[in-house]
């Protein structure tokens, strides 16, 4: 049911990046870039190297302009993320109530660190700095574009054991 | 669309909606902003559904933004015929059901689930809205059509004084008549510099080169502000009507709407308020028929705090990295693609149409003299009522925080407020009576900024405020300058040594030493304030800043105090660097 696919640098890849390209038709290719990226990191969980190409030369880009946006911007990854994304918030108020625990929780049972993926490809860890909108749920974690809070550390561990059947969202 | 067809739109909007306000059967109202969804706003509503199909009962379902009332999350209102309109807070889809029965079938209104009614006296154990602490001091402009019209609805903002501004602006009134209105108005920027955006839009306006354009900075970014957002998710008419009118007064086809990725749904209802302005005419060439033609692109972020800056943003619609640049020039000359081009806040856009409406005379006659209006804020924190509250600029912060904002959470005690956000700073209790407009709190070391205020209890750590703000700085710093890239960083390890209880007393100086020159000298707004909570925790807790680093004491029990376990590094040496800085610091002096 995933809607994602690996990207193998085959045909149909480089097809599907075309696509994605056709629907900036007649627009200013710098102003598409960073929505296009989105598009293709949304279909691979990260931006191919082979995809940046594609754009490279479709658009007339330089590589070097497409890899200073994939690695200045935090959304961009460069290798594909986990089938299930993390974020423990820390924004200013889980901070303050109880979003480190969460973390080091988090970490400790995945056995990863912020930033990291899992080696099955299962789970990617994020720590939020910014903000979900939701301080009135501190601590909170968001896990597949879904807010869970207020949560305690055995809270999240049962989470992450049973992680609910989610649709994949539309968010990059 | 001709002025005729526009104002026969705007009569039919406004005949529907009298049945909206005068309902022949129940109406239900669920609040459907992120703050709600995160509190499962959707299942409320698929019970809401369900049950009134197994109920039998007939009733309208609105879906509406909430009021600012996210601490009650989720929110439902509840209109029967005949009873004033109710608030209730913690509607989940189990409470759901058991308030639907109550109230619709047994005619039970449950004050016990209730907040609030909007009558003028307690209507059957529920006391009126106009009476609460929250709403008592508020002063609703831009949050007038929250929690009552349905934000996906161009039908709905219509029928609600809905872009009849820009229908003067456009039939009675010429660019620089519009301009002047703002200009007399005072509208400074809401986020957070307070620049007059009068004064922006007529310098663009009057530069030589041709096209402009008009950003709207929705890239808000800081954690624990979210009125961008809200105003987004809750009425994105009303910062759409603000764009336009700002196209017309400057002379611009093209404005854009730049909006952080972590705003899924305020990017989703802004792309749809876009399209359905396209749709009635009121975007798109020769708009009303008067010539004047206006297109609109929303843009989105990728994340980085720091393209969020004013120049920063328009690098980031370029499809380049978000960085900030050295000015002048100023964007008014040189912006977008080399354009004169204004780059304004959502919430300052969004008071432009209530401005054109009711006259630049009105807008000065709220708030202050230097600041004019009213300013929204987002609480959070250990405060009561977490969410969003309107009061006019020049309100008092115990106001603010005490009566708006509910007090503090459980009968904890207040201790601090980080005002003005990370680039803010702490104000201590006995400072509560300072005033929240542009330019008082600073007398203090803080600012009012954009007005996301965070609320700390007497279990909060002070030097951990300070030290989360720096290492939020640190993180988004974007390195382009050296005293910010360099200077947080450096900072950043000094708090890691006092949070472990390897902090030496002449930290303190080092500390604020190091503060001002990144202040003094960073090309940006983040590295220029990215000292200022560390400047104010030292001038307002200093004796906890000395707790730590002398005492080796964390007086709130909140830092680590002890070497960090498995750390690598070594104990606290220091370097031959560190010596020389200690000397020059005892032979110099605190500046």
């Amino acid at each position: 049911m995933s809607l994602t696919d690996t990207w193998t640098g085959s045909e149909a890849d480089a097809a599907r990046v075309s696509a994605v390209l056709d629907g900036f038709e007649g627009a200013d290719p710098m102003e598409s870039l960073v929505p296009a990226l989105h598009r293709i990191q949304e279909h691979y969980r990260y931006v191919p190297e082979g995809a940046a190409r594609i754009i490279s030369d479709r658009w007339h880009i330089p590589m070097t302009d497409i890899f200073a946006v994939v690695t200045f911007y935090s959304d961009f990854r460069t290798e594909p993320a986990g089938r299930n994304m993390l974020w423990v918030c820390e924004g200013a108020a889980c901070y303050f109530m109880g979003g480190p625990e969460l973390g080091r929780a988090a970490r400790e049972h995945l056995e990863i660190g912020y930033g990291e993926t899992t080696p099955d490809g299962e789970w990617t860890l994020k720590r939020a700095d910014f903000c979900f909108g939701a301080c009135h749920l501190a601590p909170l974690v968001e896990l597949n574009h879904e807010i869970h809070g207020p949560l305690t550390e055995d809270e999240l561990r049962s989470l992450v054991d049973n992680p609910p059947q989610h649709q994949e969202g539309s968010e990059g | 669309m001709t002025p005729g067809q526009w104002r026969e739109y705007q009569r039919q909007a406004k005949e529907r909606w009298r049945s909206v306000l005068e309902p022949k059967e129940p109406v239900i109202w669920v609040s459907t902003d992120s703050g709600a969804l995160a509190s499962g706003a959707a299942r409320t509503l698929d019970a809401i559904e369900s049950t009134l199909r197994r109920l039998g009962v007939s009733a309208t379902v609105r879906k509406t933004a909430a009021f600012g009332t996210t601490w009650l999350e989720p929110v439902v209102d509840i209109q029967k015929p005949g009873a004033p309109r109710i608030t209730y807070g913690g509607v989940t889809a189990d409470v759901a059901p058991e308030l639907l029965e109550s109230w619709l079938v047994r005619d039970d209104p449950r004050p016990d689930l209730a907040f609030a009614s909007f009558s003028d006296e307690p209507y059957r154990g529920i006391a009126p809205l106009k009476d609460t602490d929250w709403w008592r001091l508020q002063r609703r402009v831009l949050l007038g059509r929250c929690g009552w019209i349905d934000p996906d609805s161009i039908e709905d903002y219509v029928a609600n004084d809905g872009y009849a501004a820009l229908a003067r602006c456009l039939l009675e009134m010429t660019p620089e008549q519009v301009v002047e209105e703002v200009k007399e108005a005072n509208v400074r920027g809401r986020g957070g510099a307070g620049f007059p955006a009068g004064i922006k839009w007529e310098s663009a306006a009057s530069a030589a080169n041709n096209p402009k354009f008009i950003i709207v900075n929705a890239h808000e970014g800081e954690p624990n502000v979210f009125k961008d957002r809200r105003l987004l998710e809750g009425d994105p008419h009303q910062l759409l009507e603000g764009l336009i009118i700002a196209g017309y007064a400057v002379g611009s086809p093209r404005g854009y709407v730049y909006i952080g990725s972590e705003y899924p749904l305020a990017f989703e209802r802004t792309v749809r308020a876009v399209r359905q302005a396209e749709e009635l005419g009121l975007l798109g060439e020769n708009i009303l028929g008067t010539g004047f033609g206006f297109e609109v692109r929303v843009v989105p972020g990728a994340g980085a705090y720091i393209s969020g800056e004013a120049s920063a943003a328009i690098y980031g619609i370029q499809g380049e990295r978000g960085m900030p640049r050295t000015k002048p020039p100023r964007s008014a000359e040189a912006g977008l693609w080399g354009m004169p081009t204004v780059v304004n806040n959502v919430e300052t856009l969004s008071n432009m149409p209530h401005v054109i409406n009711n006259g630049a005379k009105w807008f000065t006659s709220l708030g202050t003299e230097k600041s004019p209006g009213t300013k929204v804020f987002s609480l959070a924190g250990d405060i009561k009522y977490v969410g969003m509250a309107e009061l006019e600029m020049g309100c008092t912060m115990r106001d603010l925080l005490f009566v708006a904002g509910g007090g503090m959470r459980d009968g904890s005690r207040f201790r601090a407020v980080l005002a003005g956000g990370i680039s803010g700073g702490l104000i201590p209790e006995d400072k509560l009576e300072l005033t929240n407009e542009f330019g008082t709190l600073e007398a203090e070391g803080s600012m009012m900024g954009s007005g996301g205020y965070e609320i700390y209890d007497e279990g909060t750590c002070m030097v951990d405020v300070a030290y989360y703000c720096t290492r939020f700085n640190r993180d988004e710093s974007c390195g382009k300058c050296v005293p910010c890239r360099i200077g947080t960083s450096s900072q950043l390890e000094m708090f890691e040594r006092i949070r472990h209880g390897q902090g030496r007393e002449s930290d303190i100086a080092r500390l604020a030493r190091s503060s001002e020159d990144i202040i003094a000298y960073s090309l940006c707004g983040l590295g220029q304030a990215a000292p200022v909570p560390i400047l104010s925790m030292i001038r307002h807790f200093e004796d906890e800043l000395i707790a730590h680093v002398r005492d080796k004491r964390c007086p709130a029990g909140v830092c680590p105090m002890r070497p960090e376990e498995g750390s690598r590094q070594a104990p606290f040496t220091m370097t031959a660097l560190e010596r020389a800085a200690e000397e020059r610091a005892e032979t110099v002096g605190t500046r």
